[in-house]
């Protein structure tokens, strides 16, 4: 590929592509991302659908929370039950809101740790205001986080 | 505090892009693309399992491969470590930092939270060099990102002690001794011949250049195994992720290992390897014409028959060109 062709502007996704330079000689080019600069936003649409049918799959009780954020996190059964250290089966009944009220603790810490969110978002939705964000802060007692709203820093 | 005089680059793939910054951190300095090819990073598999929610492609063969090849071939030697105990692996990097050594280590991607989240996905296969540590906040030099950003103590330690598929178990590696660089003929062939040998000859139909075959022969059927347009648009937009995006170089590997091959007939002053850098050059641009073409499918969610059709006899041009290059590659360093 010319350097030429490579060039992409794209701030916020750099990457490096080894190009043919004028010269002839081949090497690396620091360049933006061709799918971030042209595709991004398909992306975000698809995205946001996906989110909004599992997150009525989960309001509508067919999903549990941990199926919930399974889907988000597009992990397969097998991968889920080997990051949460349960066994394929406890994954699949944990996937439905009758099984998952029985869950243990102990069981629930390790699914949010596998999706990154803190343990009590396996009980609630922290609906996401329009302006601002929600930020979850841990604190020394373990398992134990505050919750908190930011405002938005002014431009 | 800890913190080390580290020069950060940005690469195109993690593994090498880490080995070449340690590499040259300890003095020796050797080409992104001379440690992939002398590693025999170039591959092509399309692999469909239970830990994966879709098929999907690797172009290059499994991480840590790489490293361990180039210790053998250049007689580079990394101390390695696993841990079972999340505790005695922090200990263990933190002392490390705190001498000054710039340690890579070993993380499931999604918990790096300096990447923007539409990339974060996990992958157990990222590696990332840690040069500094202050407070509770590790400085990483990721060869993704154009500058050194922090991580906190805690995602550093969620992202080594991931579970799942090539789950990290803590795993560091840093230069233990690095030998002056010398002849590197012999290491570039060994690289090529493997190379050769896993495009070519793997008796399994979904590796190398039958791999290619086979991903041209089953993307016909992708509409059956997505639950929705949505997915499947997904799913086909991801090939150009694999291809382009996912650290690579561009066209899966292809321009990178182009690039070796014109360092590798300098090196070995043959003028067959600089013809086939050329035409590994040409093979990357229509790989890249298969990807652009991917996204677009993806996009304008073009799925008939006829389009995926299309991009099977694409694919199945590719792999007939790469059987071709493969075997004159063969030849030329016989």
């Amino acid at each position: 590929m010319k350097e030429d062709e490579a060039k992409t502007d794209c701030e916020d996704h750099q990457l490096l592509l080894y190009v043919e330079r004028d010269d002839g000689s081949y090497g690396p080019l620091q360049t933006g991302s061709y799918l971030v600069s042209n595709y991004l936003d398909d992306y975000f649409q698809k995205r946001g659908r996906f989110e909004r049918q599992c997150l009525e799959r989960l309001l509508s009780g067919e999903y549990s929370p941990v199926a919930y954020y399974q889907e988000l996190a597009e992990l397969t059964l097998s991968e889920l039950a080997s990051r949460a250290r349960v066994s394929r089966l406890s994954a699949w009944l944990h996937r439905k809101p009758k099984y998952f009220a029985r869950m243990r603790l102990s069981t629930a810490r390790r699914y949010a740790e596998v999706f990154d969110v803190p343990v009590a978002n396996l009980l609630q939705l922290v609906a996401q205001p329009e302006r601002g964000e929600i930020v979850h802060e841990r604190t020394d007692n373990d398992g134990l986080v505050v919750t908190s709203y930011r405002e938005p820093e002014p431009r | 505090m800890t913190a080390m005089e580290f020069k950060h680059k940005m690469a195109a793939h993690c593994e090498t892009g880490t080995i070449a910054a340690l590499m040259a951190h300890a003095g020796q300095e050797l080409s992104e693309p001379m440690i992939f090819g002398i590693g025999g990073g170039i591959f092509f598999g399309y692999l469909k399992t239970p830990s994966f929610k879709f098929p999907m492609i690797v172009t290059r063969t499994e991480p840590g491969k790489i490293r361990k090849k180039i210790q053998k071939r250049l007689g580079a030697s990394f101390r390695t470590h696993t841990f079972r105990k999340p505790e005695k692996a922090e200990a263990a990097l933190d002392e490390l930092v705190g001498k000054g050594i710039p340690t890579a280590v070993q993380v499931d991607m999604f918990y790096m939270d300096y990447i923007p989240e539409y990339m974060r996905a996990h992958f157990n296969g990222h590696y990332v060099v840690v040069v500094g540590k202050q407070g509770s906040t590790y400085r990483v030099s990721d060869v993704y990102y154009p500058r050194i950003s922090d991580l906190s103590a805690e995602s550093m330690r969620k992202g080594r002690f991931a579970l799942g598929q090539l789950a990290p178990k803590g795993f560091l590696f840093y230069p233990r001794k690095i030998p002056a660089l010398g002849d590197l003929r012999k290491p570039i062939i060994k690289g090529i011949k493997e190379a050769c040998f896993n495009m070519l000859s793997l008796p399994i139909p979904f590796l190398g250049v039958r791999g290619i075959r086979t991903f041209a022969k089953k993307v016909v059927d992708w509409p059956t195994l997505a639950r929705d347009e949505d997915h499947l648009s997904h799913e086909i937009m991801m090939i150009h992720v694999t291809m382009e995006d996912r650290g690579t170089g561009g066209a899966g590997f292809r321009f990178m290992y182009a690039s070796f091959l014109q360092q590798a007939a300098e090196a070995l002053d043959n003028g067959a390897l600089a013809e086939l850098s050329k035409e590994m050059m040409g093979i990357g641009d229509r790989w890249r014409e298969v990807s652009i073409h991917t996204a677009r499918m993806g996009k304008r969610r073009e799925f008939s028959r006829d389009k995926l059709e299309e991009l099977k006899g694409m694919i199945l041009a590719r792999a007939d060109e790469e059987e071709r290059f493969f075997r004159a590659l063969r030849k030329a360093v016989k």
